[in-house]
């Protein structure tokens, strides 16, 4: 069953993530960087005093984008002992609600299914991506 | 043995069983028999006549005892349970009770028993022994002195305290410039407070080495007797207090080291009688208090480690020989640590310190601490394991690399230094006379470096790992960063995926106004800047 999802707009792409996941939307003037970051990972914040590493949803899925400068805004979501912030840049971010949602998923097509509007969206499997992090973290950073 | 330290939690424990016993007696006089009162019973009484036992309470100890034992009866269905068994059962627990507040009022336990004691021994053997009269003691409901609390509930103290760090820390910084004394004195009265909190909920998280090591004889013991081999271990500096969390983090990897040292480190006898080595192999573990840290030694009086052995596999497992010949002794002795080398058949059969070190290291390494081996062919190894005493808050200066701001734990600097651009060119920093690695700490972490500046800071750091008897500036070397801000103390937290693995730091704090900052992890910084240097 599809759930409420908030969608992002970014670079013509339409990413969701569950609302459910979705532990805070973060407004940052800079984000502190992470040592020896490196691909899509852009750094560390925190929220409410729990450190939060951040990877650039831009980068995820064309890692030639060119990263903006400035605020910026970080989709932070949470699963069991797991956090991950996204960071959007300047991206637009609205919701896809249940019932607008009903009957237009696509089957067999997990990652992009249709929204609402017909316009395709493209469910983002953080866990995934948690999990490709901690990997690049621990082998690719300056300690390989 | 001092059992004082122990008589608080006896009591605690004494208390549950005795309302646990109390509660299943009424409960059999009911008739109830749902969930076995008498197996449950049975327990409480076996565990006061063990606890007891151990805290040298022998009247205590006798009275459960005869209690447990027509229990055991009972259970066996070789008794069946009476009224005058009960009642004499209710009689004993309110003699045990007189007993135990006797402990906690440390008064004499010259209570007699025997009488008791006959009454139920007159039971059992189907006698009808005379009732004995004991002084009930006064109906009173009381709350136990001492409290079980969940160990989360400590963390999310010491979270609290931590965050309280943090914030005294940022009105110090705020308030540098303010000459009020009443401001001053405010904060001087805030930091007292949050530091006695600190140190309340520190001591109650200490735990002493002793809880780690108790269940190591027996690992020993089915090592031992599973190899053919006897060995004797030994355990000093046992009463040291650790922080629960780091105690907890190296049970597993002091089994390893403990299984590893009498599998592959004791020579069987023949071997050792060969060698003109006592039959018994001995197995010491010896913690002691360094610098407000401590270090706990493993080691044994075996074969010792095969270098060539661990060279050979190494090579095997891909590592160039070029990079192993440019290493010295102790690099190759931490060769075992290589995550993989350990887990071949080969290498457990090396006499060598294989299995799980590299599990070793990382459990070591994840509190900020740092590892080393020595080994002497013929005479054995000796793991020396260096840890912080708490794990949170760590005084640490604030340091600048670009735009971004780090923390270098104040226990590892020896010196902070200004120094032109120029003095700067070379790989190398002099130092006491002598040159030591030169790190740029912006290069080393993949930062982006601010343009050149005329000076820079230089912090002299060292690693802290070294033997007693070396020379500190061997493991030394001069940090390069932009400038250095004030000292602070940090509530480190642990690194969590997925950043748990991260080169070159072994903590994080978040400061007042939110930022995450990194604590750098200098043990790790030195020892790459110091291959660098040997290459």
């Amino acid at each position: 069953m599809e759930k409420d999802k908030l969608v992002i707009e970014l670079d013509g792409t339409r990413y969701a993530f569950d609302t459910a996941d979705v532990a805070s939307i973060v407004e940052s003037e800079r984000i502190p960087v992470l040592p020896g970051s490196t691909r899509f990972v852009s750094g560390i914040i925190s929220l409410r005093g729990e450190p939060v590493t951040v990877v650039d949803l831009g980068k995820v899925f064309n890692p030639d984008r060119i990263g903006e400068e400035g605020p910026r805004r970080i989709v932070v979501v949470r699963g069991k002992n797991r956090i991950l912030g996204f960071d959007i840049g300047s991206a637009n971010v609205s919701f896809l609600w249940e019932e607008e949602l009903k009957g237009s998923a696509q089957e067999g097509k997990p990652a992009v299914s249709a929204g609402g509007e017909g316009r395709p969206y493209r469910a983002v499997d953080w866990g995934a991506l948690f999990d490709e992090t901690t990997r690049i973290l621990s082998t690719e950073g300056t300690g390989a | 043995m001092d059992t004082s330290k122990y008589k608080a939690l006896y009591l605690q424990e004494a208390d549950e069983h005795l309302s646990g016993i109390e509660k299943g007696l009424l409960g059999l006089e009911k008739g109830e028999d749902n969930p076995s009162p008498v197996e449950n019973l049975f327990r409480h009484y076996h565990s006061i006549k063990g606890m007891s036992a151990s805290m040298g309470y022998e009247n205590i100890s006798r009275l459960s005892h005869a209690q447990e034992d027509l229990l055991d009866r009972v259970r066996s269905k070789r008794l069946k349970l009476s009224s005058a068994m009960l009642t004499a059962l209710f009689k004993c627990t309110d003699a045990l009770k007189e007993l135990i507040k006797r402990v906690e009022e440390d008064k004499p336990l010259t209570y007699d028993v025997d009488p008791l004691i006959g009454e139920i021994k007159g039971l059992i053997e189907g006698r009808a022994p005379a009732p004995q009269n004991v002084p009930a003691p006064a109906a009173e409901l009381k709350l136990s002195q001492t409290m079980k609390v969940d160990v989360k509930i400590f963390d999310g103290l010491l979270a609290t305290a931590g965050d309280l760090f943090m914030t005294l820390s940022s009105f110090k910084t705020l308030t540098q410039g303010n000459r009020s004394i009443a401001v001053k004195d405010s904060l001087h009265t805030l930091g007292r407070s949050i530091n006695a909190l600190y140190d309340n909920i520190i001591s109650a998280r200490m735990l002493p080495i002793k809880d780690l090591t108790e269940g190591l004889p027996r690992v020993v013991r089915d090592i031992s007797s599973d190899t053919g081999k006897t060995v004797d271990l030994k355990v000093e500096g046992a009463e040291i207090s650790v922080d629960r969390a780091i105690l907890e983090n190296l049970a597993s990897p002091l089994v390893h080291m403990i299984r590893n040292a009498v599998d592959h480190g004791i020579e069987p006898p023949g071997k050792r009688a060969e060698a003109n080595k006592p039959s018994v192999g001995t197995i010491t573990i010896n913690a002691y208090i360094k610098k407000n840290r401590v270090i706990i030694e493993v080691s044994d009086d075996g074969g010792g480690i095969d270098r060539e052995k661990v060279i050979a596999r190494a090579i095997g497992m891909g590592v160039p020989a070029e990079r192993i010949r440019a290493m010295s002794d102790e690099d190759v002795l931490m060769l075992v640590c290589t995550p993989g080398l350990s887990v071949k058949e080969e290498v457990t059969e090396i006499s060598g310190r294989g299995v799980g070190m590299d599990v070793v290291k990382s459990a070591v390494e994840a509190f900020g601490g740092g590892l080393r081996i020595e080994s002497e062919k013929g005479l054995g190894t000796k793991v020396i394991m260096e840890l912080p005493r708490t794990s949170s808050i760590v005084k640490a200066l604030l340091v600048t690399a670009g735009n971004e701001l780090f923390l270098l734990p104040a226990s590892r600097i020896e010196q902070v230094l200004e120094a032109k651009n120029a003095e700067l060119a070379g790989g190398t920093f002099k130092y006491g006379g002598r040159d030591i690695p030169l790190i740029s700490l912006d290069k080393a972490l993949g930062i982006k470096e601010n343009s050149a500046k005329d000076v820079y800071t230089i912090v002299i750091v060292e690693d802290g790992v070294k033997a007693e008897s070396a020379v500190n500036i061997e493991n030394s070397a001069a940090i390069k960063v932009d400038d250095f801000k004030d000292e602070i103390d940090a509530y480190i937290k642990p690194l969590l995926p997925p950043i748990s693995k991260l080169w070159g730091v072994s903590g994080i704090t978040v400061m007042a106004d939110g930022r995450p900052v990194f604590l750098l992890d200098v043990r790790q910084i030195i020892s790459r800047a110091l291959k660098r240097v040997s290459l």
